[in-house]
């Protein structure tokens, strides 16, 4: 195994979700901001990038927060807290940017390669998010789970922590982000330095041969 | 920026969809392996892990499969497909087994640590899992789909549309590192969404109840497998502070 995969199962056995940060050790914006620009450069549905993300860093809107998480001692002593957002909703947005995007990359319509790009992002891709809003939902969850995941390992990368959680109220959370009802919440982060008492128990993981199948 | 996060980065941005691999690279069962390992080790919802990887490595189910991902060409030239499964089905299993985990950990059930991890997993999970309308968000919707789903099974499909929504999060956190971990390896990879889910359920004999996150083709990627450059919505439309 060479350097890089070495380092990188290292930074992924170190990732766990701490439910207690230290109040006192506080991230740097530039963490969080290196991790986000990682995030984005995560793979997602046809490259829509229908995502958003929050970072919440005053103290009045991390409480507000914090409350909307039920109160998870993670929530309550996170440095920061990151909003993951789906926005199904902003597929027409996205669809223009990408025809922008073909515009300023092809000479014209008959360049190689151009006719498919087009008819793609043109004509296809109403099928996948203008019809079926349970699906769409399905297809921008999981790129944003994708983005997720890559914040979460460089987040680690950087020396700190991170707990991903599911359980808050949603409308109350889109409240306070302005988002409208279209909007899904992902999850919510919080990232802080974690302390040992925010680890509950040993990892524990249904063994590989249960989950893992070779045809 | 510590050293870790500076590979990390490398390791981030060397990733890049690759649409064709050298038919010739045959990637080790070792690799594919590590890359697994290390993708179950992802967060995922209570720890229900409802995932599951099937590595598909046989010439002739390659191709198989890669009919049923629509003969995407990243498919058909691939060392390895693994194929993302989510398991909402299987939710009384992976609680019988958390279950049993939580025997090795408590030799007493009645401590305030034991009652409440207990608790959640006996309690609190069944209501998530098989109560039909508490997973619809809105109060009023929620009253409407009762109403709606006492003439017809209407509530039924919101509900285990979120409940395939909290799986389908999970298997991606576990998808998105295996890929990373493709990338340390030095090989690449594709996720691949368009394709016939009740074709390849049917492949791997699994049931209606489990849902095709995705399949990620792995291979050595060919420089003609990248259709152009990298094209990301500029960070300051996407990443707000509040």
């Amino acid at each position: 195994m060479d350097n890089n995969a070495s380092i990188f199962e290292q930074i992924v056995q170190k990732r766990k979700s701490f439910r207690a940060f230290d109040t006192q050790n506080h991230i740097s914006d530039e963490v969080v901001e290196r991790s986000l620009e990682r995030a984005i450069l995560s793979p997602n549905s046809s490259n829509m990038q229908l995502w958003e993300f929050y970072v919440i860093k005053s103290e009045e809107n991390k409480l507000k927060a914090t409350e909307i998480c039920y109160n998870q001692p993670g929530a309550k002593t996170a440095s920061q807290l990151v909003v993951f957002v789906a926005r199904p909703d902003k597929w027409k947005e996205r669809q223009k940017i990408h025809i922008d995007n073909l515009n300023a990359n092809f000479e014209n319509r008959d360049s190689p390669g151009a006719s498919g790009a087009y008819h793609y992002y043109e004509n296809m891709i109403e099928d996948f998010y203008g019809k079926d809003a349970q699906n769409t939902e399905v297809i921008t969850q999981k790129s944003v789970a994708l983005a997720a995941q890559t914040f979460m390992l460089s987040i680690t990368s950087e020396g700190f922590d991170s707990l991903p959680m599911e359980g808050f109220d949603e409308n109350k959370m889109k409240t306070l982000l302005n988002l409208p009802k279209e909007a899904h919440i992902s999850m919510t982060i919080a990232v802080g330095k974690g302390l040992q008492e925010g680890i509950y128990g040993p990892r524990f993981r249904i063994p590989f041969e249960e989950v893992v199948f070779e045809l | 920026m510590t050293e870790n996060s500076k590979i990390f980065k490398g390791i981030v941005e060397r990733r890049k969809s690759y649409r064709v691999f050298d038919p010739n690279y045959k990637i080790s069962d070792e690799i594919i392996k590590s890359c697994l390992e290390n993708a179950i080790l992802s967060p995922n919802s209570s720890n229900m892990q409802l995932w599951e990887f099937y590595v598909i490595s046989k010439p002739e189910d390659i191709q198989t499969v890669g009919k049923i991902c629509l003969n995407q060409n990243g498919a058909k030239s691939a060392s390895q497909i693994v194929i993302f499964v989510a398991r909402p089905d299987k939710w009384k299993d992976r609680q019988k087994s958390i279950i049993a985990h939580l025997d090795t950990r408590y030799n007493d059930r009645t401590t305030k640590e034991a009652k409440k991890a207990y608790s959640y997993y006996i309690k609190v999970l069944p209501i998530l899992f098989e109560s039909s309308f508490l997973f619809i968000r809105n109060p009023i919707k929620r009253l409407i789909s009762l109403y709606n789903g006492s003439k017809k099974p209407f509530y039924r499909e919101v509900h285990s549309n979120d409940l395939q929504v909290v799986a389908h999060k999970s298997v991606a956190l576990a998808a998105q590192t295996f890929m990373l971990s493709v990338s340390s390896e030095g090989l690449d990879c594709l996720p691949m969404e368009g394709l016939d889910s009740k074709r390849m359920k049917a492949f791997l004999k699994l049931p209606k109840g489990a849902k095709i996150n995705m399949a990620v083709a792995v291979g050595k990627g060919l420089p003609e497998g990248i259709y152009g450059p990298r094209f990301r919505i500029p960070y300051n439309e996407v990443v707000f502070n509040v």
